[in-house]
């Protein structure tokens, strides 16, 4: 009597997990070229505010490859790498990178760099800074972030690149003086590693682009 | 409690049996409608829910995109289950609950990553959270598995309704307070025309930043019930009031 229940019962749980996995998987099955999709037409947003459109003429999503430096590119990292490139010659490339020196949690940066060590752009890609304060970083809050622009890194004027209540070059904005410092460090960071590899850099061959 | 619930199940057994009324269902919706709008508000009266509540309603695009799924997960669930109650053993039926509600949940998050991508990026966490919100489970167990199954769909539509209501009201007061905007970013939803339904009620270099933290969200939470109390002890005194001066009427006339 009670085992018959307890059969029952288990198979009516059982019943309801496959129906309900079913449901997911085929929810998963019907949503992840979509999903896929966004995520890549997202990247190349990004990109294209980074990198000019006109200045390459290579399929850039495909020439996605991964690196890491723990001093450099944020510890435990995995970046990912686009280069860009025009008749085969490396115009620019589109590194992510990220900080953990920011008021809370990770700030996730891509950085643009010219082949010639010039900053190109620089966006946020993911923060959790205070709302109001540290989200300047933002490009719809602040245009803060367009002051990287153009900008290089050169070993002897290293003191440059602080925010100038350091000393430095840099504005700091309103209110808050942890973020901006972070994303600044992390962008001369990310232009030390590139001067550091720019030849691997150029000619590492991809390995993530079926993302 | 558990008494309770069974004999709770029993009547509605029996009461579905027994065909009700044209005016009967009338009423039954309108209750449903009014504890589920107002009396029994699951964001402001029976205070379910309160982590998204306060954590996301920073902007009005935000709120109304968790309240829009929110709603959704509710419906859905609260359909399937009174679908399945008289199928469903009392012992188990709470692992079954849950199992719907996640799926469900999984399949709302995989869709908005789909098809509202940034959106999906700015709710983050939340989402996946419905599951955990208590006013799903909790009209699960308390409506939709005694009843039947177009009362439990409009029933979860009414608390539904009343909780994204809270959480849009709560979205304006901290995004006019905070940024002096109202449907900022509402085009990570809808799509790029919808960028002209941002109003920009005045400009500011340094926020009202109070509005934008939890502790604000907490205040003006605080404040908006408060309200609602307010409002319902004036109306019960004016029905009093009513009352009292109708009798005091009936008395002079049989004076």
């Amino acid at each position: 009597m009670i085992l018959s229940a307890i059969s029952r019962n288990g198979f009516l749980l059982a019943a309801f997990a496959i129906i309900c996995t079913a449901a997911v998987a085929t929810v998963n099955q019907l949503t992840k070229p979509v999903i896929a999709q966004q995520e890549q037409m997202a990247l190349i947003k990004t990109i294209n505010q980074l990198i000019p459109e006109d200045a390459y003429d290579n399929e850039i999503f495909a020439s996605c490859f991964e690196i890491s430096d723990d001093q450099l590119l944020g510890k435990g990292q995995t970046q990912q790498v686009f280069v860009a490139k025009k008749g085969n010659k490396p115009v620019a490339l589109m590194l992510e990178t990220s900080t953990f020196k920011g008021y809370a949690g990770e700030i996730k940066l891509a950085i643009g760099i010219f082949e010639d060590g010039k900053v190109a752009g620089v966006r946020v890609i993911r923060h959790t800074e205070t709302p109001g304060l540290g989200d300047k970083i933002q490009t719809n809050k602040s245009e803060w972030i367009y002051s990287f622009n153009d900008k290089d890194y050169q070993v002897a004027q290293d003191a440059r690149w602080e925010v100038k209540k350091n000393g430095g070059d840099i504005d700091a904005f309103t209110g808050a003086t942890i973020t901006p410092r972070a994303v600044t460090h992390a962008v001369k960071d990310a232009l030390i590693y590139f001067a550091k590899h720019k030849q691997q850099l150029f000619n590492q061959v991809a390995n993530c682009g079926d993302l | 409690m558990k008494s309770e619930t069974i004999q709770a199940t029993d009547n509605s057994e029996a009461a579905d049996v027994v065909p009700l009324t044209a005016d009967e269902n009338k009423a039954i919706y309108k209750e449903l409608r009014w504890q589920g709008l107002w009396k029994n508000n699951p964001g402001i009266v029976q205070l379910l829910g309160l982590c998204p509540l306060l954590a996301v309603t920073n902007t009005v695009t935000n709120a109304l995109g968790l309240a829009i799924a929110t709603l959704f997960v509710l419906v859905a669930s609260n359909t399937l289950i009174s679908l399945i109650r008289h199928h469903v053993q009392k012992a188990i039926r709470i692992p079954i609950f849950v199992m719907i509600i996640a799926s469900l949940v999984t399949c709302v998050q995989l869709l908005m990553n789909a098809y509202t991508y940034e959106l999906y990026l700015s709710l983050g966490i939340f989402i996946p959270l419905i599951v955990t919100n208590c006013i799903i489970i909790g009209r699960a167990e308390a409506f939709a598995s005694k009843n039947s199954v177009k009362h439990a769909a409009y029933d979860g539509l009414m608390m539904g309704l009343g909780f994204g209501g809270v959480l849009l009201l709560l979205g304006a007061i901290r995004e006019v307070l905070a940024q002096g905007t109202l449907l900022d970013g509402i085009e990570t939803m809808l799509g790029e025309w919808s960028s002209v339904l941002t109003i920009t009620l005045y400009h500011t270099d340094t926020s009202f930043l109070l509005a934008a933290l939890p502790p604000g969200a907490f205040i003006i939470m605080g404040i908006i019930i408060a309200s609602k109390n307010a409002i319902d002890y004036h109306l019960e005194n004016r029905a009093k009031k009513k009352l009292v001066s109708q009798a005091e009427q009936s008395i002079e006339n049989k004076g």
